[in-house]
C-alpha cells in the first residue's frame, strides 16, 4: 500500500468566476512557456494572488479546442489546457525529500500514469536510495513523452531544506524540453536563479507586475463589487493598498455593507493599522456572532470539512456523528447549489445562532470570505493563510488558553477518528499534548508496520522528543522494532537495554495484562539478540517465558514470539519441532493481521523447503506469500520481498534467468521500501549473480557496490558471512579464481567452530569450492586433500539432514576434485549420483556454474551408456553457449624464481592496478577504468607497496618487472 | 550571547501582537510605522521572526542590531 498521498494537494484551486482579467500577465505567462525557459517564477508576498493568476492561466483554455500534441512544434500561441498540469501546493509538512518526490510523482501521474512508476516503488524507502538515480529516472520517463506539461509547484517557499532545493537545481539542469516548471513561492528560493537568468532560462513575475494597477482596480471595485467608487476614491485606495490585492479584496468586502463609502475610504486612508489588521476587524465586525466564532475557532485548523468544524464547534461530538449524520463520511458541500444560492453581493444574510457548521461552511465559500476550496467536491477547505493569522491572533485574544488547547485536541481526535492519523498528531503536539501524540503513535504504529509503512512510522517518531520515547517501553518497542526491519542489532540491543529499565522503573506492584504485553514483547527481542550470539537454548528459554507472558488474545504478539522462537529452535537444530512452530505463527499472524510476520514465516517456511531440494514445494510457498498480500491489498508490502527472493533464487536454479531477474527487482524494491537492510544486500547479490550468468555484466559491478556500502550500515553477525559467500560464487563466476581465493581464505578464518551449523555446512561447499579451484591453480599443494576431507564431512552431514540441494551441490563438487585427480571413472560416477538427484527437482545451475570443467565430466559421461543422457545434454548445450569464463592468469607464486619469492602473492586486483601504474595511469584514471573508489585504488597501492616492498610508484614498476609480474 | 534587534515596519500594528512576536516590544510611531524591539536568541530565530512579518504581509522598512549583551541571569 502507497504512502496515502492527499489528493487535495494535487488539485488545481478553481479561479473564481469573478475573476478581474489580467492579460497582460497571462501573455507574459504563455510567453514563457519555450524550449529555453524551464521555469517560470511567481515571486510575491502573501495575498498578491500568485496562485489564483496561475490557475487561471491553467485552466483559461479548458473550452479552447485541444492542445499541440508535439512539443518539437513550438509556437508563441502554445496552448495549455488544464489536462496537461501536474499541480502540487506544498506544505510546511512536505519537509522531507522523500514525501517531497512522492507528491511530486504522484502530481504527474495524475497526468500521466506511466511516469515515475519505477521510482514510486523507492520513495515509498525508508532509506531514500540515492537521489541522483531517483530523479535521472523520473527525467528519463519524462523525456519519454511525446507530449507537453507543465508541473506547478505552488507554496514552494514552504520548503526548507536543502535536499529539496539540490534535488530540484538537479531536476532543472537536467530538465526535458517535454516538461516546464512554474513555481509560486513568497520569497525567493535559494536555487542558483542569477545563472539561470543569465542563460535566459527563466521567466519572471514579481510583485510589481502582481498589484492591480488603476485599471484593473476599476475593473475590481467598480464591475466586480459593483462598488460604484469615484476615481478620487480609488486613488486613495491605490494609495493606502499600493495595489495589494488581499487588502483591495479586503476592502471591498468591508464596503459592501458600509452605508457611506466615502467616509469608510477616508477612515482607512487615515489610520496607520496594519491593513489586513484593520479590514479583518472590519469585515469580522460586520458579520453575525455565530459566523465570528466559527472563524475565530476554526482558525486552528490546518484544512476543513464540516464534519470536522462540526466536532470544534462543539456541535456534534465525534461518536454521535454517525448517528446524526447517518453516516461518517464527508458529505460534500454541493458547489452548484451554493453558487446559485447567492451572489458576491449580497451574501450577509441573517444567521440564526444555531446555524450549523454545515450552513456557515456554505456561507463562507459564496460571501468569498477567506475561504479556499481544496477539491472539486467542495470537501476539504483552507483559510487563506494571510487571514487566518490574523484570525488565529484574535482568538489568542478572545478565549483561554485552555479552551484553544481543547479546540485542537478535538480536531486531534475527529482525525483520528477518521484514519488520518499524521493531522491527528500534529493538532496534539499543537497543543501541546505530548502525551496524546505518543498514545496515537502507540495506538496506530503496529498495524501500519504490518502494511509495511515503515517510512510513515519513522516520521511519526522523528516528531517526539527523545525524552518522550525513553519514558515509554511501548514506543521504545516500535523503536527496537524499526531497528529490526532495518537489521541493525547494535542499536536494537540498545534500544533493548532502555526499555528493560523503563519498565523495570515503572513495574506496577501487580503487573497487568498491558505490562505484561510489553514484557513479553520485550523478552522476545532478547531471544531475538541471543540468536545472534550463537546461544540458541538460551534464546529458546526467553521466547517461552515470553509467550507465556503475553496476553491469551494477543495474537500479534503470540505470531512474533512464535516466530522467534522458531528461528531458535530451527539453528540449535530442531527442525521438525521448527516447522511446526513456523506454521503455529503463521497461523496466529494471520489471525491478527499481522501480514508482515505472517509474510515473514511463509519465508522461512519455503526457505526450509528450498534446502531439503523441494523447489517446487518452495515455489509453491514463496506464491502463496505473494497471494497473501496481492488478497490484502498490500502487493508492495516489504515482507513480500523475502518470497521474491526466494523465488528469483529457486528460477535462478532452474536457469529462468530472465524470470529470476524479475523476481528479484521486484525484492531489491520491496526490501528497499521496508528498509530491510540483510534483504536489500541480499537480493542484489543474486541479481548481479544472474545478471553475471546472463552475460549482463554492466551492471554487477554497480550491484555489487551498492551491496556492500548497504553492509556497511547492517550490523548482523551473519551479513559478513552472506557476503563472503555471495561474493566467491560472483568472483567464481566471473573467472576471477585469485580473487575468489581470497576472499575463501578470509572465510576459512572467520569460520569458527561454534558457528550454526546452517552457515558452516554453506561455507563447507564453498570452502571445498575455492580449493579445488586453488588446486587446479597450484597441482602441487595439498588442497585437493583438504577439499576431499571438507566433501566428505559436508555429504555426511547433508545426508543425515536431508539436504538435498546441498548434497547435489557436494556431489559435483566431489566429482570435480575426482576429475582434478584424474580419476575419471569415479568422477564420472559421482556426477551420474548427482544428476540422478538432481533432475526431479529440476536442479540445473548448480551443474552450469561449474563451466568448462564440468563440460568436460559431462561429455566424459555421454561417452558411457547413461540414464541422464538427455539432462546431460541439455546442461551440455547450456554450458557451451554461455559465454566461457576467461582463462585465469595462473597465480604469480605459482612460478616462482628461486631467487625472488613474494612472501604473499598479488591478488588479480592489486595485479590489475600495477599494470595500470605501470602504463602511467593516474589514481582517478585506475578507478575509473576498474570502477572503484579512489580510496580503495590507494588501498590497493599500500598493499601492493608492501607487498613488494617498494615506496613509490616507480619503484613498484620497477619490482614488478623484475619479479615477471609484467610484460 | 542574546541581540537585541530592532525592527521596524510599515503601518501600526497592534499590542496584540506582541506575544506573536515573542519577547519583542511594540512601539507604534506617529510617522505610521511600528518598532519591534527585543533579545533575539539566534540567527534563526531573528530568520523567524522576519519570516512572520513577511507571511503577514508587513513591509519590512529597516532591521538593526542594537547592542551584544552577554547572558547573565
Amino acid at each position: 500500500m502507497p504512502t496515502p498521498v492527499l489528493t487535495t494537494k494535487l488539485y488545481i484551486p478553481q479561479p473564481r468566476p469573478e475573476l478581474v482579467p489580467r492579460p497582460r500577465l497571462l501573455q507574459k505567462l504563455t510567453d514563457g512557456i519555450t524550449p529555453q525557459r524551464r521555469l517560470t517564477l511567481v515571486s510575491a508576498p502573501a495575498g498578491f494572488g500568485k496562485t489564483t493568476l496561475v490557475s487561471h492561466w491553467l485552466t483559461q483554455n479548458d473550452d479552447v479546442g485541444m492542445m499541440n500534441g508535439d512539443p518539437k512544434i513550438h509556437h508563441s500561441s502554445f496552448i495549455i489546457h488544464h489536462s496537461d498540469v501536474a499541480w502540487l501546493t506544498l506544505e510546511e509538512s512536505d519537509n522531507d525529500l522523500g514525501r517531497f518526490l512522492t507528491y511530486v510523482v504522484a502530481a504527474l501521474q495524475q497526468v500521466e500514469p506511466d511516469v515515475g512508476q519505477t521510482v514510486r516503488g523507492a520513495l515509498q524507502a525508508a532509506q531514500l536510495p540515492p537521489v541522483e538515480s531517483l530523479l535521472t529516472a523520473l527525467i528519463n520517463d519524462i523525456a519519454a513523452l511525446d507530449r507537453h506539461i507543465v508541473l506547478v509547484l505552488d507554496d514552494y517557499h514552504t520548503v526548507e531544506i536543502d535536499d529539496i532545493h539540490d534535488a530540484l537545481s538537479f531536476l532543472m539542469e537536467h530538465l526535458p524540453r517535454q516538461i516546464h516548471i512554474v513555481m509560486t513561492t513568497r520569497v525567493d528560493p535559494p536555487l542558483p536563479l542569477s545563472r539561470w537568468r543569465v542563460r535566459g532560462q527563466i521567466t519572471e513575475i514579481r510583485s510589481a507586475d502582481l498589484r492591480f494597477n488603476i485599471e484593473e482596480m476599476v475593473t475590481f471595485l467598480n464591475e466586480r463589487m459593483e462598488l460604484r467608487l469615484s476615481p478620487d476614491d480609488i486613488r486613495v485606495l491605490e494609495e493606502r493598498t499600493e495595489g495589494w490585492i488581499a487588502g483591495l479584496q479586503l476592502a471591498a468586502l468591508s464596503m459592501q455593507r458600509v452605508q457611506d463609502v466615502s467616509n469608510f475610504i477616508k477612515s482607512f486612508a487615515g489610520s496607520h493599522h496594519y491593513v489586513v489588521e484593520y479590514l479583518v476587524d472590519e469585515v469580522l465586525n460586520q458579520q453575525p456572532e455565530t459566523i465570528k466564532r466559527f472563524l475565530l475557532k476554526t482558525s486552528i485548523l490546518e484544512r476543513l470539512s464540516w464534519p470536522l468544524c462540526a466536532v470544534v464547534m462543539g456541535e456534534a461530538d465525534i461518536k454521535n456523528e454517525e448517528t446524526r449524520n447517518g453516516s461518517s463520511e464527508i458529505i460534500a458541500i454541493d458547489p452548484i447549489q451554493t453558487s446559485l444560492g447567492g451572489s458576491a453581493q449580497s451574501p450577509f444574510f441573517d444567521f440564526q445562532s444555531s446555524a450549523s457548521s454545515q450552513e456557515i461552511l456554505n456561507y463562507l465559500v459564496h460571501a468569498n470570505l477567506f475561504i479556499v476550496p481544496l477539491d472539486n467536491e467542495w470537501r476539504w477547505f483552507r483559510y487563506h493563510q494571510l487571514f487566518v493569522q490574523v484570525l488565529q491572533n484574535r482568538l489568542q485574544h478572545t478565549v483561554e488558553a485552555q479552551e484553544i488547547v481543547s479546540l485542537k485536541l478535538q480536531a486531534s481526535r475527529w482525525c483520528e477518528h477518521h484514519g488520518f492519523i499524521g493531522e491527528a498528531i500534529r493538532y496534539a503536539l499543537a497543543a501541546d499534548k505530548v502525551d496524546r501524540a505518543a498514545e496515537l503513535i502507540e495506538a496506530h504504529a503496529r498495524p501500519l508496520m504490518m502494511r509495511g509503512q515503515i517510512a510513515t512510522i519513522k516520521r511519526w517518531m522523528g516528531v517526539l522528543p527523545p525524552k518522550e520515547i525513553a519514558n515509554r517501553p511501548h514506543l521504545g518497542l516500535i523503536e527496537a522494532s524499526l531497528e529490526l526491519v532495518s537489521s541493525d542489532y547494535d542499536n536494537l540491543a540498545i534500544r533493548i537495554e532502555a526499555v528493560d529499565q523503563a519498565l523495570q522503573k515503572d513495574r506496577p506492584a501487580e503487573p497487568d495484562a498491558a505490562f505484561n504485553d510489553l514484557q513479553a514483547e520485550l523478552l522476545a527481542y532478547n531471544a531475538v539478540l541471543l540468536v545472534t550470539q550463537n546461544k540458541f537454548p538460551e534464546a529458546i528459554a526467553q521466547a517461552k517465558q515470553a509467550l507465556a507472558c503475553a496476553g491469551e488474545s494477543n495474537f500479534y504478539l503470540q505470531g512474533f514470539i512464535t516466530l522467534i522462537w522458531a528461528g531458535a529452535v530451527f539453528n540449535n537444530k530442531q527442525e521438525k519441532e521448527a516447522l511446526s512452530l513456523l506454521r503455529k505463527s503463521i497461523e496466529l499472524s494471520e489471525k491478527a493481521d499481522s501480514l508482515f510476520w505472517a509474510l515473514l514465516g511463509i519465508a522461512k517456511l519455503a526457505q526450509f523447503q528450498d534446502l531439503t531440494g523441494e523447489l517446487r514445494a518452495a515455489e509453491m510457498l514463496y506464491r502463496q506469500a505473494v497471494q497473501l498480500a496481492s488478497q490484502e491489498q498490500d502487493q508492495h508490502s516489504p515482507g513480500v520481498s523475502f518470497a521474491y527472493d526466494g523465488l528469483g533464487q529457486i528460477y535462478s536454479e532452474w536457469n529462468r534467468l530472465d524470470e529470476s531477474a524479475v523476481y528479484l527487482e521486484q525484492a531489491i524494491k520491496l526490501s528497499d521500501v521496508g528498509g530491510l537492510k540483510i534483504g536489500s544486500m541480499m537480493d542484489r547479490l543474486h541479481l548481479a549473480l544472474v545478471l553475471q550468468y546472463q552475460g549482463q555484466a554492466n551492471r554487477v559491478e554497480s550491484l555489487v557496490t551498492e551491496a556492500e556500502k548497504i553492509f556497511q550500515e547492517i550490523s548482523h553477525p551473519f551479513a559478513e558471512h552472506v557476503l563472503c559467500l555471495l561474493k566467491i560464487r560472483l568472483l567464481l563466476a566471473q573467472g576471477k579464481l585469485a580473487e575468489a581465493a581470497e576472499w575463501g581464505l578470509k572465510l576459512d578464518k572467520n569460520l569458527a567452530s561454534d558457528d550454526p551449523w546452517i552457515v558452516a555446512e554453506n561455507m563447507g561447499a564453498a570452502l571445498a569450492r575455492i580449493h579445488i579451484v586453488q588446486a587446479r591453480l597450484q597441482p602441487g599443494g595439498n588442497y585437493l586433500d583438504k577439499a576431499f576431507d571438507l566433501l566428505a564431512k559436508l555429504l555426511r552431514q547433508a545426508e543425515s539432514l536431508g539436504r538435498l540441494s546441498y548434497l547435489i551441490e557436494g556431489l559435483v563438487l566431489q566429482a570435480l576434485a575426482y576429475q582434478l585427480k584424474g580419476n575419471t571413472d569415479q568422477a564420472v560416477s559421482v556426477l551420474a549420483n548427482a544428476l540422478y538427484l538432481g533432475q526431479p527437482e529440476g536442479y540445473f545451475r548448480v551443474f552450469v556454474n561449474e563451466g568448462r570443467p564440468m563440460a568436460h565430466l559431462l561429455r566424459d559421461l555421454l561417452a558411457k551408456d547413461t540414464p541422464h543422457a538427455a539432462y546431460a545434454q541439455e546442461l551440455l548445450a547450456v554450458i557451451l553457449q554461455e559465454q566461457p569464463p576467461p582463462e585465469s592468469h595462473p597465480l604469480p607464486v605459482a612460478a616462482p624464481s628461486p631467487s625472488d619469492q613474494l612472501v604473499e602473492p598479488l591478488s588479480e586486483r592489486e595485479l590489475e592496478v600495477l599494470r595500470l601504474v605501470a602504463a602511467g595511469s593516474s589514481n582517478r584514471e585506475i578507478a575509473k577504468s576498474l570502477i572503484i573508489a579512489q580510496g580503495t585504488v590507494k588501498k590497493h597501492l599500500s598493499n601492493i607497496f608492501g607487498k613488494l616492498n617498494a615506496e613509490s610508484r616507480t619503484q613498484a614498476v620497477a619490482r614488478g618487472r623484475e619479479l615477471g609480474l609484467l610484460e | 550571547m542574546i541581540t537585541t534587534y530592532k525592527i521596524r515596519i510599515k503601518g501600526h500594528l497592534d499590542q496584540r501582537w506582541a506575544d506573536w512576536f515573542g519577547d519583542l516590544t511594540l512601539t507604534q510611531q506617529p510617522d505610521g510605522t511600528t518598532v519591534l524591539v527585543g533579545p533575539v536568541v539566534d540567527q534563526a530565530a531573528l530568520y523567524g521572526i522576519l519570516t512572520k512579518i513577511h507571511n503577514l504581509g508587513m513591509p519590512l522598512l529597516e532591521v538593526h542590531r542594537l547592542s551584544d549583551e552577554a547572558q547573565t541571569n
